[in-house]
């Protein structure tokens, strides 16, 4: 029985309550790194702090996900981790394509009832990588990718209420898979939450 | 009323001198001096640290104005090491032997010379990227070719610390003109991540170390970056 079909004053006054620590204790929870208007549009700019969710013990490569709104508009942001070897110092053009996610591609959200949503990012993006050398025959590319996937209420919706297993991001040089599992998918959930 | 129009004058005096001596303590100056030639007064703050001790390379801004003309001014400091090409084949014991005699393989001295060339030169139209804490980016261009000082050494068969490469520090100077968008924005926004691009590679003036702004220079190197730009206004 929802709290609107309750009849007694008494008893609606205590769901009231009820509720609004429930919004305090969920906005507690909610963290922004950034909450301000943007110069450039007026719009205001929301993005939860980072949350790591992929299982980064068995590899080098991790990804952390945040909820972004831009106004109206809500997106899912992740922040892909990835690491490439190649046995020359890397030059400007390997840095460039590193990761390169061109304006139309896919990411694939499987969800834990096997069912999938794929969204599609709205805007070109090309990772910032860096290189380490460790030896005169191994040099490591490390690329910072942040994606940003726009999202429909029924999306957003979805994601913030079932577990994602795994995540997909297809980018020109082929697929990036990330998995997760509950602990990170709940971490995720959390700050879709937040721009709801 | 003459003693309370005294005290007025003094109240007012103070106030006075009192803001203007917490502005000059606000900006603080690297350069404060007036062409002699042309008459033109040209400020540089002092520089503000845009990076972290965790990447080998290190940089400063400085906030520069020209007369009318507004410039971020960049000092990259970079620590580079670059193997030897295998084209050259070269026998670094051999090598060793020949520089203790004073006759070191000239090949490498011809490497070192086009690595010295080369290294962290900044070409005209090369971009300094500046992500704001608002999530916009700007993007300055510099205006003209801006050579590194490039000091270094030639590859060692027993160097433990480098490994057999050359090893390059290379110190470079940029200028990038300012227009009164980007002033606006960047003194109403933080900096979180500055971008510079050489002719060679690109430059992060941060830490990978915050998982928050995986990018960052930080809060207060970016309050200081926007208080260096407020004092070239």
């Amino acid at each position: 029985m929802s709290c609107k079909t309750r009849i007694t004053n008494g008893i609606a006054m205590s769901c009231a309550t009820v509720l609004m620590f429930a919004a305090s204790a969920a906005s507690a929870k909610c963290k922004f790194q950034t909450d301000m208007p943007s110069i450039v549009t007026g719009e205001h700019i929301r993005w939860t702090d980072w949350t790591t969710f992929s299982l980064a013990i068995t590899t080098t490569d991790y990804a952390l996900a945040t909820g972004i709104s831009e106004g109206e508009r809500k997106y899912v942001g992740l922040q892909l981790h990835t690491v490439t070897t190649i046995p020359r110092p890397a030059s400007k053009q390997d840095l460039d394509n590193a990761v390169v996610i061109p304006a139309g591609s896919d990411v694939f959200f499987l969800m834990a009832d096997e069912s999938v949503i794929k969204v599609t990012t709205d805007q070109a993006i090309t990772g910032d990588s860096d290189f380490v050398m460790h030896n005169a025959k191994r040099y490591d590319i490390v690329t910072n990718t942040i994606v940003k996937a726009p999202l429909t209420t029924e999306e957003l919706r979805v994601l913030t209420a079932q577990r994602v297993k795994r995540i997909r991001v297809s980018t020109t040089s082929g697929d990036l898979d990330f998995e997760f599992g509950k602990k990170g998918s709940k971490k995720m959930q959390s700050v879709l939450e937040c721009i709801q | 009323m003459h003693v309370r129009n005294f005290f007025s004058g003094v109240i007012a005096i103070t106030l006075l001198l009192g803001s203007g001596a917490a502005r000059a303590a606000e900006c603080k100056y690297s350069d404060r001096s007036t062409d002699p030639a042309t008459g033109v007064q040209k400020l540089a703050t002092r520089p503000v640290e845009i990076s972290t001790a965790m990447v080998s390379s290190s940089g400063w801004v400085h906030a520069v104005s020209i007369g009318d003309d507004r410039f971020l001014a960049i000092k990259l400091r970079a620590k580079n090491q670059f193997p030897i090409p295998p084209q050259l084949n070269i026998n670094l014991a051999n090598s060793d032997q020949e520089q203790r005699t004073g006759r070191y393989d000239p090949r490498l001295n011809q490497e070192l010379r086009r690595l010295q060339h080369e290294t962290a030169f900044v070409p005209a139209g090369s971009t300094l990227r500046i992500t704001l804490e608002d999530r916009s980016v700007i993007v300055l261009t510099s205006k003209e070719d801006s050579s590194a000082r490039n000091k270094g050494w030639k590859p060692q068969s027993g160097s433990e610390n480098t490994g057999p490469n050359f090893l390059l520090l290379s110190e470079v100077n940029a200028l990038y003109p300012l227009s009164a968008e980007m002033i606006r924005a960047l003194t109403s926004r933080l900096a979180v991540s500055v971008r510079m691009e050489t002719a060679d590679r690109y430059y992060e003036f941060a830490s990978r170390m915050n998982i928050q702004y995986p990018l960052t220079i930080g809060d207060k190197n970016g309050r200081q970056l926007q208080e260096a730009v407020n004092c070239v206004l």
